[in-house]
């Protein structure tokens, strides 16, 4: 039986509402998380292919700048996700 | 301060993880945990109800505590870059200054030993085709021949002490005055490989030691031994016609002896090249296809007709029918029963391939470790307690040998590799140089022109994302 409030209108809306903001703000703490951890990334590269002789900062012509590195890193990430989340579905 | 390229990098993987229904956090207290939590501090501080976009969230996760009034997030960065870039720097440094060049003396010595198995037996096999005696269809030299068909065979003692001679100096001995003859004598000799005539003429004249010991063989085992018979009794019959007509003064005999002897020389070798031209006609006739098979010291050799050969090539004859019928005792030879078996002995060959190929690789896989295991002895006795300390030998030695235990069969295939992976596990387990050295490796597979320099500069860059992708946590939403 479903109770009286939950067959109210403004319940129902309240409620999604309620449910896309627990989803934006899910999505901001993952996007911050990876944004960070690709500065991370490119904030270290940089250093150490800036002092290290026996690397290059390029690859081909293109100069590795931060942008390139954070996508670099974000790539990386993807393939590292996924298998801490077959890994998750493994344990379960 | 967050950076904004950062922030856009993250939108396509965030998306993808949102419509995946994935939430991504640092590990609790982690430098990542840190940097993050700044950011999501601003974000929360702002307590907005509208829904950012990037820019709007850039601005926020950006903006400065009023309470502290200095950019947190920068200093923890700048602080978090230098520290972790210093030990980036010397893990790439072990890895290239200490362990590479580890791996690599280890490999060295290892390499020949490891070249000598992989020999497989199915590379030792060969088709050879009989070379052309153009000089046999020369009127002058069948003329000079036929007038010794009759002679009886006797084994000629060999009795010169003639000094040595050149190449080119025996070929100008083997001269006949016919043009045509001489040319295709030429020709013939041009392909002997160098020092052949020589050889023939310090065996047949002269009393000079030769390496492989053809002055202790007789006369006639000279010149009917398999695959020299037919080159060693021109060079005789040429040479010793000659010297008929101009003796030598190094003879060392008199000159009565030695006419007797060159005479028997012609006599004898003109017969070897007679039988020599009766068995090309007959195989001509008959149609063997293979003249001989010859295994020596684990080598194959198919000696076939030429002229049959390439007709019988062209007709789609397949070379696996020769080698499968290399397998086969007593086998005919002849073309036609070559044909008819054709199938049986293509058959027998794929057969002899496969099981070949399995014992192979299962002999090299038991070898390989046999001798990994003995070399991995040898090489942590001749560290110094710097390098190893004695107490640390017997745990070393234990975890090379669980690791080797667990080598799979195809991975003896790359020695570089499972060497790099069995020192790395067992002596420098603590470390990332199998990470940073198969990483590099792996790049520069997959884009073979790219310079080492680049390619050491991705890897640094996945070195480092591999590291904070283990400050991940990742949770259904």
């Amino acid at each position: 039986m479903i109770s009286k409030e939950r067959r109210d209108p403004l319940f129902l809306i309240y409620n999604s509402h309620k449910r896309i903001k627990m989803k934006y703000q899910e999505s901001i703490i993952t996007k911050l998380t990876l944004a960070n951890a690709a500065q991370l990334v490119s904030n270290v590269c940089s250093e150490v292919l800036n002092t290290t002789d026996s690397v290059d900062n390029t690859v081909g012509e293109l100069p590795l700048n931060e942008e390139m590195l954070c996508q670099l890193a974000q790539s990386s990430f993807q393939g590292k996700i996924q298998n801490l989340i077959k890994g998750d579905s493994n344990a379960q | 301060m967050l950076n904004k390229k950062a922030l856009d990098s993250a939108v396509a993987l965030t998306d993808y993880l949102d419509e995946k229904g994935i939430l991504v956090v640092a590990v609790k207290g982690s430098p990542l945990d840190v940097l993050t939590q700044h950011c999501l501090n601003r974000v929360s501080a702002a307590d907005s109800t509208e829904i950012f976009d990037n820019d709007k969230l850039f601005d926020c996760a950006t903006s400065i505590c009023s309470v502290k009034g200095y950019d947190e997030h920068g200093v923890d960065l700048q602080e978090l870059t230098k520290k972790v870039s210093e030990s980036v720097r010397n893990h790439l440094a072990h890895a290239r200054t200490i362990v590479v060049p580890e791996v690599t003396h280890f490999v060295d010595n290892i390499t020949p030993v490891i070249d000598e198995i992989s020999r497989s037996p199915l590379h030792e096999i060969e088709i050879v085709q009989n070379a052309s005696y153009g000089f046999m269809l020369e009127p002058a030299l069948l003329d000079a021949l036929e007038k010794y068909k009759d002679v009886s065979v006797l084994d000629v003692t060999m009795n010169f002490c003639h000094g040595t001679r050149t190449d080119e100096q025996v070929l100008a001995l083997m001269k006949t005055g016919s043009v045509t003859l001489d040319e295709t004598v030429a020709i013939y000799c041009s392909k002997l490989s160098a020092g052949t005539l020589q050889h023939v003429w310090e065996t047949m004249f002269t009393n000079i030691p030769q390496q492989d010991g053809d002055e202790f063989k007789t006369f006639q085992k000279l010149i009917n031994e398999e695959l020299y018979s037919v080159c060693r009794s021109l060079i005789t019959f040429l040479v010793a016609k000659n010297l008929l007509a101009n003796p030598q003064e190094d003879a060392g005999l008199p000159l009565a002896t030695y006419n007797d002897l060159l005479q028997q020389y012609v006599e004898q070798s003109a017969l070897g090249l007679l039988r020599a031209k009766y068995r090309l006609e007959l195989a001509d006739k008959i149609g063997y296809l293979v003249d001989k098979v010859v295994k020596k010291d684990g080598f194959v050799k198919i000696y076939v007709n030429p002229t049959l050969y390439k007709k019988w090539i062209n007709e789609g004859g397949d070379n696996e029918v020769l080698f499968g019928l290399s397998l086969v005792p007593n086998a005919s030879y002849k073309v036609s029963d070559i044909n008819e078996n054709s199938l049986n002995l293509k058959a027998n060959w794929q057969r002899h391939v496969v099981m070949t190929e399995s014992i192979v690789r299962l002999k090299k896989y038991n070898k390989v470790r046999d001798i990994l295991s003995i070399e991995f002895q040898t090489y942590i006795q001749g560290l110094s307690s710097s390098e190893l300390p004695f107490e640390n030998r017997e745990q070393v030695i234990n975890r090379f040998n669980k690791s080797l235990e667990c080598t799979k069969s195809d991975e003896v295939d790359n020695i570089y590799q499972l060497v790099l992976k069995l020192i790395c596990h067992a002596r420098y387990p603590q470390t990332s140089a199998y990470f940073i050295l198969t990483t590099l490796d792996k790049i520069k597979k997959e884009n073979p022109t790219m310079q080492i320099k680049e390619a050491a500069a991705i890897m640094t860059a996945q070195y480092i994302a591999n590291w904070v992708g283990s400050m991940f946590r990742v949770s259904s939403i």
